[in-house]
Order: structure tokens, then C-alpha cells, then sequence
């Protein structure tokens, strides 16, 4: 069967789901390692970051968002552009607290 | 492929549109779980943030090596599911309808696992009840939102438990392609749960650590 110039590559059943947990795997001993190095104020925002990171290699691999339609993918950013508002806004209230 | 339901229901026209707003219609719904752990997480925060000390010194409490056995076991689960959905794509029942039961197996290790480590948190005082462990004030605040952000994510996982076996029954009746949508939408519930580990693990276990 032959596939058109703009259509995608068919989906992997092994390869992909492989590689994506492979590297989740590894970013899980990064993470925990990092967690005992002295980091100072960074170490919160570096583990977390290589939380998030996780997250999206889940959503985009796993959970298929790399090939979704522009609706789905819309959204999936629509969860992070709210969590992004109230994370933000209270930002602005406890973060200037003194 | 994945890309169209398996049978037809009204009112859809067509199978590509009706997977395509089963689709839709779950991430709508993932999202809503994604805004619902976010005040959590919100809440974590700003405790965090104003009382860091207690938070580091009760982050210490955590059992780490339960949570990261945690997390790879339900990184492993996405992993089988992820592959399970896949086979089922391309027809590969065979494969699909094993890797929906080791993804249950995984799901009950994980709630094992959760149990076993619950265990050793009330043995160690650490419930924010009269006879909490620790001294300081904020640290029943950690624990408090670690007891409640663990047991929704648990109510998360018995509810995709109960997803995922009911998806190995309809395998074992053969109708795992005439009900395709079920295989993608558990998936996907399966995958945001996931997610939500994921975040959790460096909020809970990582703290106050090194």
C-alpha cells in the first residue's frame, strides 16, 4: 500500500510505546537522583520540571496528542492554559506576600 | 485503523466521526480531571511555598522507595496498554487482549503496593490526626494534602481497574474491534491517571531530600 507525500507514518504497535517507557524509566532515576544532589532553590522546579517532562512524553507519545486533530489537541492545551490562570493568579496574591 | 470506530452507533453517520467525537468528548472530560488535581496541586503549592521547612522535613517521611516502585509500575501499565491499544488498531487481538490483562495485573500491583505503603504511614504516625508524629504545625498541611491527593489518584486507579477489566471481558467475547471506542477511551482515562503520578511523585517523594 503506498501512502500519499502528506500523510503520516503508520503507528508502531512495540517500537514507539518501547522507546517512550524507556525514557520515562530513565527520567524517573534522573529525577530521583537529582533529588539528592545540592541543588539549593532549583532542585524543587528541576524535579518538577522532569515531572512535567514525563507528562508530556506521556501525552504526547502515548496518549496519541502528536497525531490528534487540531481540535483535540486545542484541547489538551486548554487544560494547560487553565491551570496556567489559577496557578498565575494566586501566583500574584502569595507570591508578593511579605 | 485508529483513526475509525469499530461498529456504528446513532447517532453518527459515519465511523471516523464517531471516533473522532468519542475523542473529543474524553479529553473534555481528561481535562476537567486535569483542573480538578490542578487546585490540589495548587493548594500544595502555596503550602509549600509558605512553610518550606515543614514541608521538606515532612517529605522526608515519605517512603521513597514505594513511590518510585509506584511509578515504574504504572509507567510499565501505560506501556502495555499504549500497546494493547495499538495491536487493537491493527487487529492484533491476540496481543491487545494480553496487554489489557497485564495492565490490570499492573493496576492492582500499584493499589497493592499503595496498601502496603498506607500501612507503614499509620504505623508511623503519620495520619495528621491527635498523634501525628511530627511537631510542627505545617507538616500535618503536607500530610494532610499527601492523604488526599494519593487516595483520589487510588479512587482514580480502582475506577481504571474496573475500566480495564471490563475491557478484558469484551476481549474475551471477541468483540475487542467491534468496540474499538472502549479500548481508546480507556486508554486514555488510564494514561491521564498516569499523568497525574507522574506530578505527584516529585511533589510527595522528592521533597526535603539529599
Amino acid at each position: 500500500m503506498s501512502r500519499g507525500p502528506s500523510e503520516p507514518k503508520p503507528e508502531t504497535v512495540l517500537a514507539g510505546p518501547l522507546l517512550a517507557w524507556a525514557a520515562l524509566l530513565a527520567l524517573l532515576g534522573l529525577n530521583v537522583l537529582l533529588a539528592f544532589l545540592p541543588l539549593g532553590a532549583l532542585k524543587a522546579p528541576v524535579n518538577i520540571g522532569v515531572g512535567v517532562l514525563q507528562a508530556l512524553l506521556i501525552a504526547l507519545v502515548l496518549m496519541r496528542l502528536r497525531r490528534a486533530t487540531p481540535l483535540v489537541r486545542t484541547t489538551a492545551a486548554a487544560a494547560a492554559l487553565f491551570l496556567l490562570f489559577m496557578f498565575l493568579m494566586a501566583g500574584t496574591d502569595y507570591l508578593m506576600r511579605r | 485503523m485508529s483513526e475509525a470506530s469499530g461498529a456504528l452507533h446513532p447517532p453518527f453517520a459515519s465511523a471516523i466521526r464517531q471516533r473522532q467525537s468519542m475523542t473529543f468528548g474524553m479529553w473534555i472530560f481528561l481535562v476537567s480531571e486535569l483542573l480538578l488535581f490542578g487546585a490540589l496541586f495548587l493548594a500544595y503549592f502555596v503550602d509549600r511555598h509558605l512553610h518550606a521547612a515543614a514541608f521538606a522535613a515532612a517529605g522526608r517521611e515519605t517512603d521513597l522507595a514505594f513511590g518510585a516502585a509506584n511509578t515504574a509500575v504504572l509507567l510499565t501499565s501505560s506501556l502495555s496498554l499504549s500497546v494493547a491499544s495499538r495491536a487493537a488498531a491493527r487487529g492484533r487481538t491476540g496481543l491487545a487482549e494480553a496487554g489489557i490483562w497485564i495492565t490490570l495485573a499492573l493496576g492492582l500491583t500499584f493499589i497493592l503496593l499503595k496498601g502496603l505503603e498506607y500501612r507503614e504511614d499509620l504505623g508511623k504516625h503519620l495520619w495528621p490526626g491527635p498523634d501525628f508524629a511530627l511537631a510542627d504545625p505545617a507538616a500535618r498541611l503536607f500530610f494532610g494534602l499527601y492523604w488526599i491527593m494519593t487516595g483520589l489518584h487510588g479512587c482514580h486507579i480502582t475506577i481504571g481497574v474496573a475500566l480495564l477489566a471490563r475491557l478484558g471481558l469484551i476481549a474475551r467475547r471477541r468483540r475487542l474491534l467491534l468496540d474499538s471506542d472502549s479500548v481508546e477511551a480507556t486508554t486514555l482515562y488510564w494514561h491521564l491517571v498516569d499523568v497525574v503520578w507522574t506530578l505527584l511523585f516529585p511533589c510527595l517523594y522528592l521533597v526535603g531530600r539529599g
